[in-house]
Formats: structure tokens, C-alpha cells, sequence
């Protein structure tokens, strides 16, 4: 595996880390969002998707 | 050319997976290498994905990768988001793989490592994974909609009522269970008490850190939190070798059931930002890695297994909970086989990430695979045991004796010989005082886990270290369970409530979270505390309890599968369903009616119950222990009751089925579909 390939791999890896632990949610949320300006600011968002994660079944036994 | 490859290599796979199974099926009189299991494992997983979820997915739901799905059609970057399906299985994985299928499979170890080995790996391709696709499936075509709301839509009010009330005890049971666990694996150890009570203030810096320094940071929070976690195992050390500070952290059982109960009371009434959630973050990374280093471990010191394939308490006298293999093995073993738990995560956030269909197949089959995986590591670390050692770990001193001369000397006659010094060696190995006792599964895990550990990394050195990490391990995701169900349990409460007065039913509105708090936990509390001073153990009666539960659920989410499946007109394929609803019933059913009339006090609630009355009436207890046996009778008689209601609940239920199923099947009733229309992708051009 040449180094080229080894950086897309640890990218790649990176990315879906970031998504897995919502770590990129609000990057997501903002980039998506229309019309752009209307965006929460990012700890708005974080309390926002926090209320909303734990409010309903979200971890099994 | 090459579909006569592809032939041959799915053949080899088949065979190998035959081969090994049948090594661990047919070895006798000396001990399996654990890759035979992960081989058979693998290869079977291998197989069922490839076929039998492919045959699921195509003739059976006909999944349809050209409608939209509802993250599409709803998208709006909060609930309903388009996620790549690698980081959907991610999340699915992350929501579905708690404490059960660690601790189900050590404790039904007591059978040997045939029995709780073939029900993981078989319950699971043919059961478990089979309920989270097609659930996933059906959620996924109506909205994202819960397990109780297609239950009263598809099959009865009724149903729907049954799957609330079921969701509902399942937590209280769950709750109180995995709290005992805990209790049981911190009592009496200073290292491992204080090791997780410092996880509280990391958890809460980690907390602050992401609501005000650096928002919404997860990744970065969770890294500073792991090494601190790390430290603070390593410092439980110097915790206790310090006598002084070792006094405080040397808690009795009822102690620490009560801290925990304390505990859960703040998580769940404290702002979720401030501890529930940074301990989430921090458990789920610790969950995933601890998993794939015991994966790792288990390929890399290849333990040998030492528990025999059947064992002699098959007959229903184990010391770890009384009960046949049938059914106690399988109420035992839910997750990692079957859970029904996870229909409510099916139906919950996952359906409303996917972005196709097609996905379906991959998060919910696949997902449940893992978790199958993980249930077999865990078997493999505890049969990995001395079978003599892996007995004094699990049994209660009611049993075995309170000292280890005399857990040795029971444990040797039952034919697993163990000494004295092995025992007292092996707790100071790991840095306790002692492992006798330690009822739940999650010690005699750490310490299987601790082997595997020390194999890899550090040799014997660092026994006590691993150990401690494991005992961690357990402990942190367990909480986490523990915070995130009283919440949510809170949230229903809140919201029954609010029928009555409508300020309780206000989930800001403080003194409604304080009372709700207080109902849920008081739930659970109770049940942990009669667990704490049950003199057998407490696992004894509420294990079981929890695995009737689950069971029960699952069978809910099945029904209301085949239900589906009928209207949909596809009867022919509805066995896919049928057969392991069918399975469950017989089993929870079987495990109830025992449970409840069994003429053995170890197993049967009444027979319990009559027992400690006719020691009470014939004056054959001293007196004070007369109000000890009168709050077992009543523990035994509530336990009774809450599994009757189990029992009532699933007989209606399935009453209501059959009467909608017949109605269907002979055209007496249109079957009327709640699926929402079929929406062209806009995404199909795309690729994506």
C-alpha cells in the first residue's frame, strides 16, 4: 500500500469516526441547511441534539 | 468461470463453518481451542448474511431501493438525516450491544459451552437478526414509526397498549438487574469502587468541556476523558493500598445499591448535558474498543477452553440460578440470541437515518450478528476459566459457603476440583481481596477478560491492571444503561401521567422531573435492594425475571412482523416469523408457568414463598430472622405477580393476533396496509 492510498484510508477512517460520534453533526446540519444564515449557533445545536437524543430509547441491555 | 468460484468458495465456508461447529459439538475429554469457536461463529454469520438475509430481503420484504426512504423524503438535518449506511451500522451497533450479551452468556456458562454457544450463534441468524431487519423494515416504511404505534395500528389497540406496558417492565426489570451486576462487582472492592466512582467527575468535566469550552466537540472530549480514565484505573490501585482511603471505598452491597440508586435519582433529574451524555460518549468508545481488544486477544493467546461442553447442572440444581437447560438457557441468553430491546431501537432512530432500503439488510441483520459475536467472546472468556474457579466466582455463599476453604471443598465434590490457594492466589493476583461470591457474570468476565488481556500485553504483571479495566468496562456501559433507561422511563412516566394533570406530563417543569424521577427509580431501586439482600444472590430470581421480559417483547415485535407480513400477502414466507415467535412463546411461556409453580424453592416463587412460612410458622428461624424471611415472602410474591403479568399480557396479545391473522387468511377483512405510499428516490441518478 503505497502512502497515497494509506492517507485516503486514514481519511476515510477519520470521517467515519467523526459521523459515527456525531462529532461532524453540526458541520452536517449547517452545510445542508437552507437558506444559509438561519443556522443555531454550534452549542445551540449540540443542546439541541442532546435533548432530542435522550429522550427516547437510544441504548439497549 | 467465476460463478463456479464463488461456488466453491461459499462451499468452504460452509464447510469449515460445519467443521468447527461439529468440533465443539462432538470434543470430549479435553479442552477446545477458542478459534474453533470464532470459526464457527464466522462462517456461520458469513453464510446466513449472504444467503438467508439476502433470501429475506428479496423474496420475502422486497426491499425497493427506488422509494425514498423516510430520511429522505423528511430530511431535516435533526431526526430524519440521509446517513451513509457505514456509519448508520456504527450507531445501530453502538444503540443495540449493552451489558446482556456479556453477562447472559458467563452466566449460562453453568450448562457448559455447548448449549449457550449453539443458541447464540443459531438463535441469532435464525431469530434475532431475522426480528431486527424485518422490524427495521417495517418501521423504515412508515416513518420511522416505534414498535408500539405499529402494534396498535396493525394489529389491535390492544397490542399496542401490551407493547407500552411491556416496554415499561422490561425497564424496571432491566434497570434493577444490571444495577445489581454493578453492586455485585464493586462490593467489598476499593479498587474497582473508586476506579468508577472518579468516572463521575470525568464524565462531568467531559460535560463541561463540551457545553461551554468547546461545543459539540465529542471527539475531543472523549479522548481526554479515556486517558483520564485510564489514570484513574491505575490510581484505584493506590486507592487500595492506602488504607485509609481503602476503608471509605470498601462498601457492602446494600450500600452501594444504595449509591447507585442516589446515582440514578441526579442522572436522570440533572441537565443531560452535564453527566448522562458526556458518560455516553465515554462508555461507547470504551464498549467498541474493549470489544475489539478482547476480539483481538482471543485470536492472539487462542485460549483453550477449560469448561466441559455440558456440564452436570443441566439437570436444573446450578449453583449460578436453579433451572433446566429448557428453557433457563435460553431466558438466560436474550441478547446476543434474541432481544426483543432492540425492536425498539429498530423502530426508533435507525429507520429514520437510512438512506435506502437496501440498507436495511446490512444495519439490521449485520448489526445483530456483532452482537451475536460479541455474546460468543464472552462465552469464550468465561469458559476460558478453570471450571472450579469460574464456580466460586458466580455462586452465592448460600450455596457454596463464605469461605473459600468451604467453596473448594462443595465446588471439588460437584467434580470441578479446585483448592483453597488457587482461589486466594488468583484474587491477589488481580488485586482483591477476594473473587468468592461475586454474583452477576461480571467479575468472573473481567477476570476471563483479564487473562485474555495479559496474555497479549503485560504478561502476569499486569493481571490486576486488566481486571480492573474490565471490572470498568462492565461498570461504565452498565451505568450508562442505567442513567439513559431511567431517563427515558421518566420521559413515559411523564407522559402517562400527563393524561391525569397536565403539568406532570411538562418534561421541563421541575417538579414533575423530581417525581417522575423518583417513581422510576424507586421501581427499580426496590427490586435491586431485595436483589442485594436475597441471601441467594438476587441473580437468582431476577435474571430470569429479565429474560421472561425481553423475551416477552420480542415476541411482541414478531407478532406484529408476521402480522405485517400477512398483509403485505406474503403468508407463504411468514414461517421467516412464525417459527421463532413460535420458539419464544414456548420458551417464555415454559419459564413463567416454572418460575411461578415449580415445587423447587430455588426456582419456583411460590414454592419459595411457603417454604420460608412454614419455617416462620413452625418457629424453626431465630427471631431475627423472622423479618428477613417475611420480606422474602413478599419479594417471591411480587416476583410471582410481575411474572404472571408477563404471562396475561402475551396470551392477549397473541389471542388478538390469531383472531386478526384468521380474519386476514379468510378474506373476512381487508387487509389494510398502514404503509406510506411508494414515493420515487430522487437519488437513484445520483448514486447514492
Amino acid at each position: 500500500m503505497n502512502l497515497r492510498a494509506l492517507a485516503v484510508l486514514s481519511a476515510r477512517a477519520w470521517a467515519w469516526l467523526r459521523a459515527v460520534s456525531g462529532d461532524d453533526a453540526y458541520e452536517a446540519y449547517v452545510a445542508g441547511l437552507a437558506p444559509p444564515g438561519a443556522a443555531p449557533t454550534r452549542q445551540e445545536f449540540y443542546l439541541d441534539r442532546l435533548r432530542r437524543q435522550y429522550s427516547r430509547i437510544n441504548r439497549c441491555c | 468461470m467465476r460463478q463456479a468460484l464463488t461456488i466453491a468458495l461459499w462451499t468452504a465456508i460452509a464447510l469449515m463453518g460445519a467443521g468447527a461447529l461439529a468440533s465443539i459439538a462432538f470434543t470430549r475429554g479435553e479442552p477446545v481451542s477458542a478459534i474453533w469457536f470464532v470459526l464457527a461463529a464466522a462462517c456461520t454469520y458469513l453464510v446466513a448474511y449472504r444467503f438467508y438475509s439476502a433470501f429475506l430481503a428479496a423474496r420475502v420484504l422486497g426491499l425497493d431501493d427506488t422509494r425514498a426512504t423516510p430520511a429522505e423524503r423528511l430530511d431535516d438535518g435533526r431526526d430524519f438525516c440521509p446517513t451513509s449506511k457505514w456509519v448508520v451500522i456504527g450507531h445501530h451497533f453502538a444503540a443495540i450491544a449493552g451489558p446482556g450479551p456479556l453477562v447472559g452468556p458467563t452466566l449460562a456458562a453453568q450448562f457448559g459451552y455447548l448449549p449457550g454457544t449453539l443458541w447464540l450463534i443459531l438463535g441469532a441468524v435464525l431469530g434475532g437478526c431475522v426480528q431486527d431487519f424485518v422490524i427495521l423494515f417495517c418501521s423504515l416504511r412508515r416513518n420511522g414509526k416505534s414498535l408500539g404505534q405499529m402494534a396498535r395500528e396493525e394489529v389491535s389497540r390492544r397490542g399496542g397498549m401490551i407493547a407500552i406496558v411491556s416496554v415499561l417492565a422490561i425497564m424496571i426489570i432491566l434497570l434493577a438487574v444490571v444495577a445489581l451486576v454493578v453492586v455485585n462487582a464493586l462490593k467489598e472492592s476499593p479498587w474497582a469502587a473508586s476506579t468508577l466512582f472518579m468516572t463521575i467527575p470525568i464524565a462531568m468535566l467531559m460535560g463541561v468541556y463540551m457545553r461551554f469550552w468547546r461545543p459539540g466537540r465529542v471527539l475531543e472530549a472523549s479522548v481526554l476523558g479515556f486517558a483520564l480514565v485510564l489514570l484513574a484505573v491505575v490510581a484505584g490501585q493506590w486507592v487500595a493500598d492506602a488504607p485509609r482511603w481503602a476503608a471509605v471505598f470498601t462498601l457492602t452491597g446494600p450500600a452501594l445499591a444504595i449509591a447507585v440508586i442516589i446515582y440514578g435519582f441526579a442522572a436522570s433529574a440533572l441537565p443531560v448535558w452535564l453527566l448522562l451524555a458526556p458518560r455516553d460518549y465515554l462508555s461507547a468508545f470504551i464498549k467498541v474498543g474493549a470489544i475489539l481488544a478482547l476480539a483481538g486477544g482471543i485470536l492472539i493467546v487462542r485460549p483453550a477452553i477449560l469448561m466441559p461442553p455440558l456440564t452436570r447442572f443441566v439437570d436444573g440444581t446450578g449453583p449460578v440460578f436453579a433451572g433446566k437447560i429448557f428453557p433457563f438457557c435460553f431466558i438466560t441468553i436474550a441478547c446476543g440470541a434474541v432481544s426483543g430491546f432492540h425492536a425498539l431501537i429498530a423502530s426508533g432512530t435507525t429507520p429514520k437515518l437510512l438512506m435506502r432500503e437496501g440498507h436495511a439488510r446490512l444495519v439490521g441483520y449485520g448489526a445483530m450478528l456483532m452482537e451475536s459475536f460479541v455474546g460468543v467472546m464472552a462465552m469464550v472468556a468465561a469458559c476460558a476459566l478453570h471450571p472450579g474457579v469460574y464456580f466460586a466466582i458466580n455462586s452465592p455463599a448460600g450455596i457454596v459457603g463464605a469461605t473459600v476453604e468451604k467453596a473448594a471443598a462443595t465446588i471439588s465434590m460437584w467434580g470441578y476440583p479446585v483448592d483453597a490457594a488457587t482461589l486466594e492466589a488468583l484474587a491477589a493476583r488481580v488485586g482483591e481481596r477476594t473473587l468468592l461470591n461475586r454474583t452477576g457474570g461480571a467479575p468472573s468476565l473481567a477476570v476471563g477478560m483479564a487473562q485474555i488481556f495479559s496474555g497479549t500485553i503485560g504478561g502476569d504483571r499486569l493481571l490486576g491492571i486488566w481486571y480492573h479495566f474490565a471490572i470498568m468496562f462492565e461498570a461504565l456501559f452498565i451505568l450508562t444503561v442505567l442513567d439513559a433507561g431511567t431517563r427515558v422511563g421518566r420521559f413515559m412516566v411523564q407522559e402517562l401521567l400527563g393524561h391525569v394533570y397536565a403539568p406532570l406530563g411538562r418534561t421541563s417543569w421541575y417538579p414533575s422531573v423530581l417525581v417522575t424521577s423518583g417513581l422510576i427509580v424507586g421501581g427499580w431501586g426496590y427490586f435491586l435492594y431485595q436483589g442485594v439482600r436475597d441471601p441467594l444472590g438476587g441473580i437468582n430470581s431476577l435474571w430470569p425475571l429479565f429474560g421472561i421480559s425481553n423475551q416477552l417483547l420480542s415476541a411482541v415485535a414478531l407478532v406484529v412482523a408476521t402480522t405485517i407480513l400477512l398483509k403485505m400477502g406474503r403468508g407463504r414466507w411468514a414461517w421467516v416469523t412464525l417459527a421463532p415467535m413460535a420458539w419464544l412463546v414456548t420458551v417464555t411461556m415454559t419459564a413463567s408457568y416454572q418460575k411461578i409453580f415449580h415445587p423447587d424453592p430455588r426456582i419456583g416463587f411460590l414454592a419459595q414463598a411457603r417454604v420460608l412460612g412454614d419455617q416462620i410458622a413452625g418457629g424453626l428461624l431465630p427471631p431475627d430472622k423472622v423479618a428477613q424471611a417475611e420480606r422474602l415472602i413478599f419479594n417471591n410474591r411480587l416476583d410471582a405477580a410481575v411474572t404472571a403479568l408477563f404471562v396475561v399480557l402475551i396470551v392477549i396479545l397473541i389471542a388478538e393476533a390469531l383472531y386478526e391473522w384468521y380474519r386476514i387468511i379468510s378474506g373476512r377483512t381487508v387487509a389494510a396496509l398502514q404503509e406510506t405510499p411508494h414515493v420515487p428516490t430522487q437519488w437513484a441518478e445520483a448514486g447514492r
